[in-house]
């Protein structure tokens, strides 16, 4: 169920320069959140900038908190990150579909930079350990991470206990392998067989993805679930702002989406 | 609590709000948020004969207080929306109204025809913001004599009330009005999106696939508001009022320049359940003011102290 609520901003933690987590208290949304779904947050009550901001779900507890993670880029999201905690913030959500998840499938979950939100979320909820209730049961659970830089990769000190494995890569070379992340996929994709693929990041790394899998033919049948991101307007399906291509046409990031099956996507 | 009935013509309504094409999907898109059965009416996204993919992305580009759109009427067809669409709408207790689009005077009428014949739909409101293709591409709704041609042949081939949506991007908006109330519209509604676009600097680009497109949002009240105003001034005719209404005072401001209903069009984005608060923002005005029937303010700036 979709809500509107006004939440309190009960925390917020800056990552770095242009980086920041809030916690959000909005226990109708955090009951029904799922990973992958996000939160279509007002920024401002004048009128610009006037729509709302896509910002993916982090983490719930499933009975209070939500929480997500948020990079500055321009104009609306720095007035979300002029925020003050105990302040009230107009939150539309959860909005979207969530990942599917596998059970008898070991979880590769690939991100790029803040696309680790939906992952880390994911992540825990795939962990019996972690999860306060446990989508799937796979085996194993491998995070690959990648960004430009060591500072790109979020959250580095909390992913022990959301995953079993955790491979980076950064362009710089500054952490992990040298280069994109998907030349790491292509080595996990030569030496595994029977895995779910979960991918979130910017729109060249999953066509990248995408295109990774066709090299692979033992993967032809390897579920492989991405998390687009996309310009919104209404964030419910109503207005068609947010179209991406698939091989049954156009359909809408906000409703149809975010997360779409990899087989389905022309990117 | 006052009486807040509205009538266009012979549609009648329960109450004076009700949410624009294409800003709420077909009729479901927000039901998570507030039951749409308290609407006066829905507007429906404009249909086409045979269904449209619509534009590339960039669809959307965000202004100052406004939005710009190039969606390009993407639509599952007439015949997707008689034979099965409708079915979900049935239990919604709101005026379903049916927005049409074509590219020829005979699409028009054929789409009022059948839209009309579908059980549920109260009310056909004609697009004339579409290229006219037997006339070089000109917009249906640029001429009084096109207007007054597709109104007439709308009213002809539907059985129930029609209305005549008018585009702002025209020099005199009262005769295009009074071309549509003449052929026989049950009333107007004004207005559809300002003819616009946006240009990125770094990429020395414009920003949307297709352009131009359609502004909309609080950026354009003041000018909406304006042609209510001179088309209630000059017509008296029903006028359902749009463009930039955001709250209660917005909208009963246009009710008081001679709109009859309003449309809440772009603030459905920003407010999910916009036509819900606006709603019971007018009762609370009333309330505050002692007005009985909400129907009194209609026109009501115009009169003299
Ligand atoms: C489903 C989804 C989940 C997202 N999750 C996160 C997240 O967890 N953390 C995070 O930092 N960012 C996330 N984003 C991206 C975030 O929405 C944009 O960075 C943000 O909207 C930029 O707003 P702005 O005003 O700062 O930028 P501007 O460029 O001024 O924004 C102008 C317009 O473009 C839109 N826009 C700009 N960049 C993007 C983008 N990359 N994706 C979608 N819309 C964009 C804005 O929403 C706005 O409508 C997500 C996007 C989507 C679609
Ligand atoms: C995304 C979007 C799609 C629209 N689609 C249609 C449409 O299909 N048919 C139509 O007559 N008007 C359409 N409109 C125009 C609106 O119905 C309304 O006239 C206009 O947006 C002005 O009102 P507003 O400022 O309250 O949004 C659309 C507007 C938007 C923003």
């Amino acid at each position: 169920m979709k809500h509107c609520v006004n939440a309190v901003l009960a925390g917020v933690e800056q990552l770095d320069a242009d980086t920041f987590a809030h916690v959000y208290r909005a226990p109708e949304i955090a009951r029904d959140a799922r990973p992958g779904q996000f939160l279509h947050i007002r920024v401002s009550s004048q009128t610009t900038p006037l729509l709302r901001r896509p910002i993916s779900i982090l983490w719930s507890d499933g009975a209070v908190h939500v929480q997500t993670l948020f990079k500055v880029v321009r104009s609306g999201t720095a007035l979300l990150a002029e925020k003050r905690e105990g302040g009230l913030v107009d939150i539309a959500g959860p909005l979207g579909n969530p990942f599917p998840a596998h059970d008898d499938l070991d979880a590769v979950m690939i991100a790029g930079g803040y696309g680790i939100s939906p992952l880390f979320f994911l992540g825990g909820m795939l962990n019996p350990d972690d999860g306060r209730f446990v989508m799937a049961r796979p085996r194993r659970r491998t995070l690959l991470y990648g960004a430009r830089t060591a500072e790109g990769l979020y959250l580095r000190d909390r992913l022990a206990d959301k995953f079993d494995e955790v491979i980076y890569a950064t362009e710089d070379g500054s952490l992990g392998a040298r280069g994109p992340i998907t030349g790491v996929l292509g080595a996990v994709l030569s030496e595994r067989s029977n895995i779910a693929l979960y991918a979130c990041g910017p729109t060249p790394m999953l066509a990248a993805i995408i295109n990774q899998i066709g090299f692979h033919k033992t993967h032809s049948r390897t579920p492989c679930w991405l998390s687009m991101e996309n310009q919104m307007g209404c964030g419910v399906g109503a207005c068609l702002g947010c179209v991406v291509k698939t091989r049954d046409g156009f359909r809408t990031t906000c409703k149809d989406g975010p997360v779409f099956a990899a087989r389905d996507l022309i990117l | 609590m006052a009486d807040l009935s509205a009538r266009i013509g012979s549609l009648c309504l329960k109450n004076p709000v009700t949410v624009a094409s294409g800003t709420f999907g077909y009729g479901l898109e927000f039901a998570e948020f507030y039951d749409p059965s308290i609407l006066g009416a829905i507007f429906l996204k404009g249909l086409t004969l045979l269904p449209r993919a619509g534009n590339e992305i960039p669809r959307l580009v965000e202004t100052p207080s406004g939005l710009i759109n190039s969606i390009g009427l993407q639509n599952i067809g007439i015949d997707e929306f008689a034979a099965r669409k409708w079915r979900e709408l049935e239990d919604i207790d709101s005026a379903i109204c049916v927005n049409i689009s074509g590219t020829t005077v005979g699409e028009y009428e054929e789409l009022a025809d059948r839209a009309s014949r579908v059980p549920i739909v109260r009310a056909i409101e004609v697009n004339v913001s579409c290229p006219n293709i037997s006339h070089g591409g000109v917009e249906f709704g640029r001429t009084p004599a096109m207007v007054r041609e597709i109104t007439a042949k709308c009213a002809a081939a539907s059985r129930v009330p029609v209305l005549v949506k008018l585009t702002p991007n025209i020099s005199d908006i009262v005769e295009i009005a009074a071309a549509a109330m003449e052929a026989g519209a049950a009333g107007v509604t004004l207005v559809n999106t300002f003819l616009a676009m946006a240009i990125d600097a770094e990429k020395r680009r414009p920003v949307l696939s297709n352009v131009m497109g359609g502004l909309s949002g609080p950026a354009i009240k003041p000018i909406a508001l304006r042609m209510v105003w001179q088309v209630w001034r000059a017509l008296r005719c029903p006028i359902i009022g749009m463009g930039g209404i955001m709250t209660g005072t917005d909208a009963i401001e246009f009710m008081l320049a001679g709109a009859s209903a309003i449309s809440v069009g772009t603030a459905n984005f920003v407010n999910p359940a916009a036509g819900r608060d606006i709603l019971s923002e007018i009762g609370g005005y009333c309330e505050r003011h002692g007005i009985n029937r909400v129907s009194e303010l209609i026109g009501a700036a115009h009169h003299d102290k």
